[in-house]
């Protein structure tokens, strides 16, 4: 899967997280900021994340939340785990 | 398993609410209480930094939240460790690192200590919401100039696709095939070949276990998917209107736009066709075999409307569902789509 498939795979989920999220997602790069950008709190990310390894198929085993701040931190997350 | 504010004896395993989330632990004593990680509170931000198995007292557990003790059913009563057990399991899991917040947090620790497997209902049931989340994606594309028609399944697609008279028809009914593909697997994680199709009398495609419509008008095509009844009608502004040459349709806005009472919002032909495109999406999502628009009542589902300008041509589209209130608009271009915003009508 492409880089920015994967990423609008993962806008995808922020907006079914919080349907705030749509406007932000639309336009937002990998530089956008999970916390300070998307307002995430320990709950959604806990949704976000359990969201991306059902909707990719992954395992997040071997990585701390604390790991990511952007969406590009994910998406690299995610292209690793693919490959 | 039941959770009750009741007295802690030695050996239960405990809770607290912060938000909407639960901390846990392993009830020893009120100085001694066994937890993975510190409670989510930002005064113990810097020691959830490197988490590890911790005994603190019930007041820094607690957190001034009410604790709940675990009441196990008669079954999970049989299951559980007798309390001494428990207490030793969690105590020798002090200082254990490996913390996860999916797969190895405080609940699935305590879990543990008490039935000797991990477990997190928090993670269930988050899973079992994401499963269940209701989805309405819709996909608007514009057909390109240099489109070449590949074979497409099913068999009855193709020979459909192929018997269109026009090639503008067969464009559309091609194209919009392949965004339905690309629908399918993108919101519904679903491959087209593993997806039985029926062409139904009424003219609908649909499919067992999957909900999908389809539209296209003049150059472009409209795909919506959802886990629940699903219709939508996109209609290229321009083309709509050179409709009204056509006698009949004329004469139905003429007859509607004349009731003032029944139809108070019909006013230009643009009304009309944003009418149009309502009864068609309603057509669409219900089990009606023939459309018969004077018999299908706009209000009688829950309806979108939106008009977008993709390359300067205007298009309105209507769609119609149960999950319509999560709806999603993607533009569709060179394989891929985006979320794009509208104007909601």
């Amino acid at each position: 899967m492409k880089r920015t498939e994967i990423l609008e795979k993962l806008k995808d989920i922020l907006i079914s997280a919080d349907s705030k999220n749509m406007e932000l997602a639309e336009n937002c790069t990998e530089s956008a900021n999970l916390y300070t950008d998307f307002g995430l709190t320990s709950v959604n990310m806990l949704f976000m994340v359990i969201a991306i390894e059902e909707d990719f198929n992954i395992r997040f085993d071997d990585v701390s939340m604390d790991s990511f701040a952007t969406l590009g931190d994910v998406v690299s997350y995610i292209e690793g785990k693919l490959q | 398993m039941k959770w009750e504010p009741t007295l802690c004896k030695p050996g239960d395993m405990i809770r607290i609410r912060i938000g909407s989330v639960y901390h846990y632990g392993i009830f020893v004593s009120d100085d001694e209480v066994i937890q993975f990680g510190y409670p989510p509170q930002p005064q113990f931000k810097e020691k959830n930094i490197n988490i590890s198995v911790c005994a603190v007292d019930i007041d820094t557990f607690s957190c001034g939240q009410i604790v709940e003790t675990a009441v196990p059913d008669r079954k999970e009563k049989k299951q559980s460790f007798p309390p001494k057990k428990v207490i030793e399991l969690a105590r020798a899991s002090l200082g254990k690192t490996g913390y996860n917040i999916i797969h190895n947090n405080c609940e699935h620790f305590a879990y543990e200590c008490v039935f000797g497997e991990k477990k997190s209902t928090q993670e269930e049931e988050l899973r079992k919401k994401w499963r269940k989340r209701p989805i309405f994606d819709i996909y608007i594309a514009q057909i390109p100039q240099d489109i070449i028609i590949d074979d497409v399944y099913p068999p009855e697609r193709a020979e459909y696709i192929s018997n269109a008279g026009l090639d503008k028809v067969r464009h559309e009914r091609y194209y919009v095939w392949k965004l339905l593909e690309y629908a399918l697997n993108r919101s519904l994680s679903v491959n087209m070949e593993d997806i039985k199709f029926k062409h139904e009398k009424s003219g609908k495609w649909s499919a067992c276990g999957v909900n999908f419509s389809l539209s296209h008008s003049g150059g472009f095509v409209a795909c919506a998917v959802s886990n629940n009844e699903v219709g939508i009608d996109i209609e290229n502004e321009e083309e709509f209107l050179k409709k009204f040459d056509d006698k009949k349709i004329k004469a139905m806005y003429e007859r509607c736009a004349s009731k003032k009472e029944e139809f108070p919002s019909l006013i230009t032909p643009l009304d009309f066709m944003l009418m149009w495109t309502k009864k068609e999406s309603i057509f669409k999502a219900s089990s009606l075999k023939k459309f018969l628009p004077s018999k299908i009542y706009t209000n009688s589902y829950k309806t979108i409307s939106f008009r977008a300008d993709v390359d300067g041509v205007p298009i309105i589209a209507s769609a119609c569902g149960k999950a319509i209130n999560c709806a999603r608009i993607y533009f569709y271009e060179n394989s891929s789509a985006h979320i794009h915003s509208v104007q909601m009508l």
